[in-house]
Formats: C-alpha cells, sequence, structure tokens
C-alpha cells in the first residue's frame, strides 16, 4: 500500500510552508482461523505499535503509541489500518493525543488516518481525546471505507484546550477532515476549521458554553435504514437520561447505514461515561455483542 | 418584450419568497430545540441580539456550506452537467437527521413547484433526481433560468435567513420591527458569505456547527414541538 503524498489539507488561508517530516505506520489485519492477524507493515517513529492482543470477543486488540508524547509542529503522521475481509480489530490509544504549540519556521502538525475495512469486516477505532494546546497548529483527516456487510465504530473527543490549566481555545488554528464512505456513497463528512482569534468559538453557531465535543459513528453496510431509525428512537431515549445542565447528547441516522451520537459536555469524564454507554448499546443492537473496553493498563 | 432584468429579478423574487408554496415554514432546523435550550436567550430584552449573533456566525458556519452547494448547482446548471454527486455529498454533510429530511424535502417540493412554472428538460430530470437538496434546486433552477450565480446565492441566504427569523417569531418574544430590523442588519453578512462562496468549492468548504447540529439531533426528544425540524 502506498502512502498518500497528500497530507490533510487546510483551509485556503492557513496554508503554512515550513518543515515536515512525514512518518507512517501501516498496520494490516488477516483472518488466520478464528483468530485476526496483526501485521506492521511499517512503523516509523514516533509511531510504536508493538502486538495485538486477543480480547475477549476474539477481536484483535492494538494500542498505537506515539512515543515522542505528542504531536509536535512539523510532524506529518500517517496511519494506515487495512482490515481484511472477515477480520475483526479494536484500535485504541494509550493517552490522549496532545498537539503541542507552534514553532515558528516549522509546518503545521498534521495527523492523517486512513481505515479500510474489508468485507464482513469489523473494526473499532476508540482513540483517547484530543487536546489542543495554546498557541498549536494542527491538522487531522480521517478517512473510513467500507467493504460490502462491513462494520465500524468510531469515536473522536476534542477539548477546547488544557481545561484542568484555564486554557480554552488558545489553540491557533484546528482544522478537522473526517469522511466514512462504503463501496456506493459517501455516508458521513465532517469538515471544519476553528481559529479562535477571528471567530468567535463559543458562539452558539459553533462550540456554545462547553468544553468537549464529541462523536461516535457506528455503520454497518449490511444494516437497512429501518432499524437504524429504531437504534435512533432507543438511543435517543438514553440521550435524554444522559442530558444535563453540563452535558448533552444527540442521537441521529445517517443517510445510510448507521448513525452518529454527538455530545457536548463541560467535563470530560461525562464524555467518556457518555461514549461508552452510546457504545455499548449500539454494539449490542446491532453486532448483537456486549463492547469489551480495551484494556489500558493490567 | 419585457425587459429581461426585470423579468429575472421578479422570477427570483417570485422563487425566493417565503410565502412560496414548499412547505419552508414549518422547519426551524434545529432553532426549536436551541431555544428550548436557552442557548437562543428568550428575554425579551436579550432575545434579538441573540438570535442575530447566531444568524451572524451561521453564514460563516452552516449556511456557507449551503451558500458554495447553490453556487456549485448554479454552475452545473449552466454546463448542464448533473448533480448527483453533489446531493450526495450534501447529504453526508448533514448528519442531522431532521435538518437533513428538511432539506431534501424543501428540495424536491421547490424542484416539482419550478418544473410546473418553467418545463424544460433539465427541471425534468431535477425532478427525478432520487435525492435532491433544496440550496442544490434553488441554484440549479436559477442557473437554468440564467439568473446571475450572486444574486442566486444572495436570495438563496436571504430567504433562508428570514424563515428562520420567522420560525425566530413565533418562538421567541420577538417583535416584527425587531424580526425586521435583524433581517435588514444581516444583509452585509449575507454579502461576506456570498463572496466567500465565490472562491470555495463544496468538496472542500468548511463548516463547525456542532451545537446546532446537536440541537437539530435533540429536537425530535422535546415534549412539544411547533416545527417538523
Amino acid at each position: 500500500m502506498s502512502v498518500s503524498k497528500q497530507s490533510p489539507c487546510l483551509a485556503g488561508n492557513m496554508l503554512e510552508r515550513g518543515d515536515c517530516v512525514p512518518n507512517l505506520l501501516e498496520l494490516r489485519f488477516i483472518p488466520d482461523g478464528t483468530f485476526t492477524r496483526m501485521f506492521v507493515l511499517t512503523q516509523q517513529p514516533p509511531w510504536r505499535a508493538i502486538r495485538a492482543f486477543q480480547n475477549s470477543r476474539g477481536q484483535a486488540l492494538v494500542h498505537l503509541h506515539n512515543v515522542s508524547g505528542g504531536i509536535l509542529s512539523g510532524d506529518s503522521l500517517h496511519l494506515l489500518i487495512d482490515a481484511a475481509p472477515g477480520t475483526r480489530v479494536q484500535v485504541t490509544s494509550v493517552g490522549a493525543t496532545r498537539v503541542y504549540r507552534h514553532r515558528p519556521g516549522r509546518a503545521v502538525a498534521r495527523l492523517s488516518t486512513s481505515i479500510r475495512i474489508g468485507e464482513d469486516a469489523m473494526l473499532e477505532y476508540l482513540p483517547e481525546a484530543v487536546i489542543p494546546f495554546a498557541g498549536s497548529r494542527f491538522s487531522q483527516s480521517t478517512t473510513v471505507s467500507l467493504g460490502r456487510n462491513a462494520g465500524f465504530i468510531g469515536w473522536e473527543s476534542i477539548a477546547a484546550g488544557r481545561i484542568a490549566g484555564g486554557e480554552e481555545f488558545a489553540f491557533d488554528f484546528f482544522h478537522s477532515e473526517l469522511s466514512v464512505r462504503s463501496d456506493i456513497r459517501p455516508l458521513a463528512i465532517e469538515r471544519w476549521s476553528l481559529t479562535p482569534s477571528t471567530g468567535a468559538s463559543r458562539s452558539v453557531a459553533r462550540w456554545g458554553r462547553f468544553r468537549y465535543t464529541a462523536s461516535l459513528y457506528v455503520c454497518h453496510t449490511g444494516v437497512a435504514q429501518p432499524r437504524w431509525l429504531d437504534l435512533e428512537s432507543c438511543l435517543n431515549r438514553l440521550a435524554i437520561t444522559h442530558t444535563s445542565q453540563s452535558a448533552r447528547w444527540g442521537v441521529s441516522t445517517l443517510i445510510a447505514n448507521g448513525l452518529v451520537v454527538r455530545g457536548m459536555a463541560l467535563e470530560a469524564h461525562q464524555i467518556t461515561a457518555g461514549l461508552r454507554t452510546f457504545w455499548e448499546h449500539a454494539k449490542q443492537e446491532i453486532w448483537g455483542e456486549p463492547a469489551v473496553l480495551p484494556r489500558k493498563i493490567n | 418584450m419585457p425587459d429581461l432584468n426585470c423579468l429575472s429579478v421578479l422570477q427570483v423574487l417570485q422563487l425566493a419568497d417565503s410565502a412560496l408554496p414548499v412547505g419552508s415554514m414549518a422547519h426551524s432546523f434545529g432553532l426549536e430545540a436551541l431555544v428550548f435550550d436557552e442557548d437562543i436567550e428568550p428575554g425579551v430584552q436579550s432575545c434579538p441580539a441573540s438570535l442575530e449573533l447566531y444568524l451572524q456566525d451561521s453564514l460563516s458556519e452552516s449556511l456557507l456550506f449551503d451558500a458554495v452547494f447553490c453556487r456549485e448547482a448554479h454552475t452545473r446548471a449552466l454546463r448542464g452537467a448533473p448533480v448527483f454527486d453533489l446531493n450526495q455529498s450534501a447529504s453526508a454533510l448533514r448528519v442531522a437527521r431532521e435538518s437533513r429530511d428538511a432539506s431534501l424535502t424543501l428540495g424536491r417540493r421547490f424542484a416539482a413547484l419550478a418544473a410546473a412554472l418553467h418545463p424544460g428538460p433539465a427541471l425534468s430530470r431535477l425532478v427525478g433526481l432520487p435525492e435532491l437538496h433544496h440550496s442544490v434546486a434553488f441554484g440549479y433552477t436559477l442557473g437554468t433560468l440564467a439568473i446571475d450565480p450572486d444574486l442566486t446565492v444572495s436570495a438563496f441566504l436571504h430567504q433562508t435567513v428570514l424563515n428562520i427569523i420567522s420560525a425566530a417569531q413565533r418562538l421567541l418574544p420577538l417583535g416584527q420591527i425587531q424580526a425586521s430590523r435583524i433581517a435588514w442588519d444581516l444583509k452585509p453578512a449575507i454579502l461576506d458569505a456570498v463572496n466567500q462562496s465565490r472562491s470555495l468549492s463544496f468538496s472542500t468548504v468548511c463548516s463547525f456547527a456542532h451545537l446546532p447540529d446537536l440541537a437539530s439531533m435533540r429536537h425530535s426528544c422535546l415534549a412539544t414541538r411547533l416545527f417538523i425540524s
């Protein structure tokens, strides 16, 4: 598999020249009897994927390490994941993705993730939160392509900054693109840029009064729309019970083959707990099996 | 023989009229939930400024998306190019079901009405599309009528803003003069969005609207609702 030469793009007024070092982690998962086996095809620092564990549901669980502890200006990290037909994979990160302050003369920090899920395969992508530090400049893109009867569960949570340190919307800019598509059509696209210095991030038209935002995508190309609509109703009832003055949740079916859960909260633990609850319910409903939290310690 | 420019303006006035029978008055596009959650301030004194700020910022986020799609559809109508992929992208970008369904419903009704008013193969093909968003239907129709692209995008945004203000009048203690003042004062912001849409592509335009999206997702859970979306 060749690495795309294109880094995540930026909004037109944010292009910046500077030194940029591409770093690639390329993982391939193939079925091996009743197991899923991981092959590390390319591994360049700061990426590190040590081995895949088999969890209690037979998924190959892999922890992604960034040994530099975060993403620095000039980094151009590429992650390619190929889940072959029939595989069952769970990918997580070992900690939050910290995006460090931009250094003059260096390129924008970039992270590009490309996930291909083959026929009858299922992949869960459950990274920790992204935390853009004060003065950081970050561009990320995630593309997910699903084969026939393939499943994907993925979440993303983003903090407004280092909240505990009193830092909110102090980053220079944050550009993000996400696309999930089947063989037939795009299922979901998110594309946004936040530049707190030029646009009011706290606006009701954007982020409002919250400090964290999160999205959970649940997709399966073998499941028809009526079932997603039923699940939307079910999860929206759950969303009502999880909504308070300090946290808000909502659920919506996508145009086809999936749904999205969105949450915004004042506290990080509300996002973590909410994502886990919706993930557990959705996985039980669509796949008929319990969600297994990625093991981080012990 | 009528002046063609005057005829174009009259056609735009009719097609961009909020009274056009396509059902746009039945939708708030998430505003009802934002009002319920008091993200839009409900007070008599504070609601006009809160609503205007929301609309102004929306014109550089979610409404800018619509502006870019409207312009692209207009361009394709002039070239006789299909808009199938444009509608698929719009559906994928509108992750909140109620807002997406509202846009699709309005698009379908608008195209059907336009095809009845101005029969021809281009608009007949548009009506036959399985997926058609309002911004795309509007842009394509006015492109087919050879209306100026800037006027087309301006009219679409203006109509959308007026519809949301109209919804706000039914949700908030907002008087007619205050509502008219907001619509009047937002015209420069509408033109800014029109100008921006000239240099943006539908495949790269950005919009951060997590809170309005979330409001649209929560709308179906409200105990009482005035609007479909």
